[in-house]
């Protein structure tokens, strides 16, 4: 399996291990008191995974938050600026999207956007931002 | 109008580039139908029955002379030579190959347009009212609000893959020239401090299988509260949203189910959860975008009285309407010429539009979800020029807010989705209503009538759940099949149109169609609206004069 980090950093790995695994689905009561936490998107359409992230980190969530399941190279920007800090992918994913479409994944994306939240772990600074600057 | 800065155009140039690489992916057998397919949607790109129909974004309905232009070009050279105006105030174009969109989405991000978000699960191009800034009732501009939400929910990391498509709206006049309340969040603007409006925020309005006017979620919210309120309503509906039947998917189902008192609730908590602060740069942009609206580009002039007769004095009441500068005149231009397909207009159309736009419009061109184009800034002494102008590029038909001007969706004719044809019924029912109508005039009467739309399934592209007669088509036992509503209202006094009973064939809608206008020609007390009588009888003496004098001609 292989992971792609929200600094842009991609490669093989042997294995990985989180402390809790969720489902994208899951409706969150509390935030699990746990480092790590591992969330499968369970089809391509089906963005949970992306507000169930944000609202773990707007609500405290510190930890090591890692997205995996049936997600496509495009939905890597999603994820990382959802909260995410990585993307955990499967070597049969690899296989046929081209690992240069997920090691590329973050650089090949539209990185700026209008807004960045404070929950994102992506690089974009947010063009109200940068144009209001002063 | 809105000018793009640096950031705006990189910004385009960049999904441009994005797209371009995501359509190399999937004819390199990298991306699945099915995994490339949300990605083309997200970029406008639908399969249709023919070909590869390109929807494009005008932004809460402003376009520029040379956007237009643009459009012109990309008609040409990449259709057939014409285009469709929506009623989401886009452009499709039904013949794209693709193998070409790429090149055609760069040539849009040249002129400062693009196609982001016209289709798909996510927050679709905003619409607005398209009379902002010159109609004579409007308490606030809506366009610096569209345009602010048109910049938060591009390409929004975490509103991308909801349940369903989601529509916002937003008005700023006690006449609701936008259909607000059938979104599925529409905003009604007031003025409100420092420069920046207040707002009642309105939900799970829609049409479809299952037609809902929207409900007031919470009225006069603060400026500061509108886009974190925005926010947590989309979250919740990202994670409560039923993701199991399409037709369920919407949020109107969501609101339904939960109740809006509960949807509230779990709105407001998660609103508390999240850092409101983040969201503080959403004023000064607001006042970014208000400068660039402000300024109106006409000075106030003294306007000589119009002296006009025949079908010029027609066309000047029904398609030029009060202007707030004075001397100036707002110019509908109606898509919906005789026996034409509504919303259709060739390259030829456009050019010419953008030639009068230039030349008496401050270059700046307006499109109504009513698919019709407007003409903004018109001085009154100009109008004899313009209509002789409009007359030569055959848009002259002086039949806005009249029964002719039908809205009409593409249906079978080209829509993958449809069950019946709707082109054809309209240009049938365009030819009776137009020779009503003219009749009418020259007879001196009023030749208003009843709003007619068209929709070519139950998706409801067409409006005609907001139309005074509705038409759906419908395939029933293998025949096209034209069920027909009353009643519905896509104005201010939003309504629902009734089902009148057993649906008709192509051939007798016409006749249908006479019928029931007949009843009320019959039935109107002076100067009331079809709408009105409709309110007032009930569907009974429709139903009777339909149903039972078609079975006893028969019989
Ligand atoms: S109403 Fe139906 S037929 Fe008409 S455009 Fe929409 S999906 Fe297609």
């Amino acid at each position: 399996m292989w992971l792609l980090k929200s600094d842009g950093s991609f490669g093989c790995i042997a294995d990985f291990a989180a402390d809790l695994e969720l489902a994208g689905e899951t409706p969150l009561d509390a935030v699990p008191q746990v480092g790590s936490i591992l969330i499968a998107f369970a089809g391509t359409g089906d963005g949970r995974g992306f507000s169930l992230a944000r609202q773990l980190r707007a609500r405290g969530f510190a930890g090591a938050l890692t997205a995996t399941g049936a997600l496509i190279p495009d939905q890597a920007r999603h994820a990382v600026q959802s909260g995410f800090d990585s993307v955990l992918i499967s070597d049969e994913r690899i296989a046929r999207h081209g690992e240069s479409a997920w090691r590329d994944a973050l650089t090949h994306s539209v990185r700026e956007l209008y807004l960045a939240d404070g929950t994102s772990r992506g690089s974009e600074h947010g063009i109200w931002a940068l144009r209001h600057a002063s | 109008m809105y000018q793009y800065d640096g950031h705006d155009q990189a910004f385009v140039r960049a999904r441009a580039a994005e797209f371009r690489e995501q359509v190399g992916r999937r004819l390199a057998g990298q991306l699945s139908e099915d995994e490339f397919k949300p990605l083309r949607l997200k970029n406008g790109l639908y399969l249709q029955l023919h070909a590869y129909m390109l929807r494009i974004a005008i932004p809460y309905g402003v376009l520029s002379a040379d956007q237009m232009r643009t459009l012109a070009h990309l008609a040409e050279n990449y259709d057939r030579g014409y285009g469709h105006f929506t009623t989401r105030q886009n452009l499709q174009f039904n013949w794209t190959k693709l193998e070409d969109v790429a090149d055609m989405i760069d040539i849009l991000a040249e002129a400062g347009m693009h196609a982001i978000q016209t289709s798909g699960n996510c927050i679709r191009n905003v619409t607005a009212d398209a009379f902002a800034g010159v109609a004579g009732d409007e308490e606030v501009d809506p366009r610096p609000t569209a345009e602010l939400l048109r910049q938060w929910s591009s390409l929004h990391p975490e509103f991308a893959y909801l349940p369903r498509k989601f529509k916002i709206g937003v008005i700023g006049a006690a006449q609701d020239r936008a259909a607000m309340k059938f979104h599925d969040i529409g905003l009604r603007a007031y003025p409100g401090e420092n420069g920046r409006p207040r707002y009642d925020i309105w939900v799970g309005g829609g049409q479809g299988r299952t037609p809902r006017v929207a409900q007031l979620f919470a009225e006069d919210v603060a400026f500061d509260e509108m886009l974190p309120t925005l926010d947590s309503m989309l979250r919740v509906y990202n994670l409560a949203g039923r993701r199991d039947n399409k037709y369920k998917a919407r949020i109107k189902i969501l609101v339904a189910e939960m109740g809006l008192e509960e949807y509230r609730e779990a709105v407001f908590a998660d609103r508390a959860t999240r850092d409101a602060a983040q969201f503080a740069l959403a004023g000064p942009e607001y006042d970014r975008i208000a400068a660039h609206f402000a300024v109106l580009p006409v000075e106030p002039v003294a306007a000589p009285p119009v002296k006009a007769e025949g079908d010029f004095a027609a066309w000047l009441a029904h398609n030029v309407t009060a202007h707030k500068v004075d001397g100036y005149a707002v110019v509908s231009v109606s898509l919906k010429g005789t026996g034409e397909i509504p919303g259709d207009a060739t390259a030829g159309q456009m050019r010419a539009i953008a030639a009068l736009a230039d030349r008496y419009s401050a270059s700046e061109i307006r499109v109504t979800y009513r698919q019709n184009l407007v003409l903004p800034y018109v001085p009154q002494a100009a109008l004899r020029e313009v209509y002789e102008a409009l007359i030569e590029a055959r848009l002259a038909t002086g039949n806005i807010g009249l029964s002719s001007d039908i809205i009409a969706c593409p249906g079978l004719d080209y829509c993958a989705l449809a069950t019946a044809r709707s082109i054809p019924i309209a240009q049938a029912l365009s030819t009776v209503l137009r020779e009503r109508e003219a009749r009418a005039i020259a007879a001196g009467a009023d030749p208003a009538g009843p709003t007619l739309n068209i929709s070519g399934c139950i998706n409801a592209c067409g409006h005609h759940h907001a139309a005074n007669i509705g038409i759906l088509g419908l395939n029933k036992a293998e025949a096209e099949t034209y069920q027909i509503t009353l009643g519905g209202q896509g104005d201010e006094n939003a309504a629902i149109g009734e089902v009148l009973g057993p649906g008709f064939s192509a051939e007798e809608v016409p006749g249908v169609v006479e019928r029931i206008i007949g009843v009320w020609e019959g039935e109107r007390a002076q100067g009331e609206t079809f709408a009105d009588t409709y309110r007032r009888l009930g569907k009974a003496p429709f139903k009777a004069a339909v149903y039972e004098e078609a079975a006893h001609v028969a019989a």
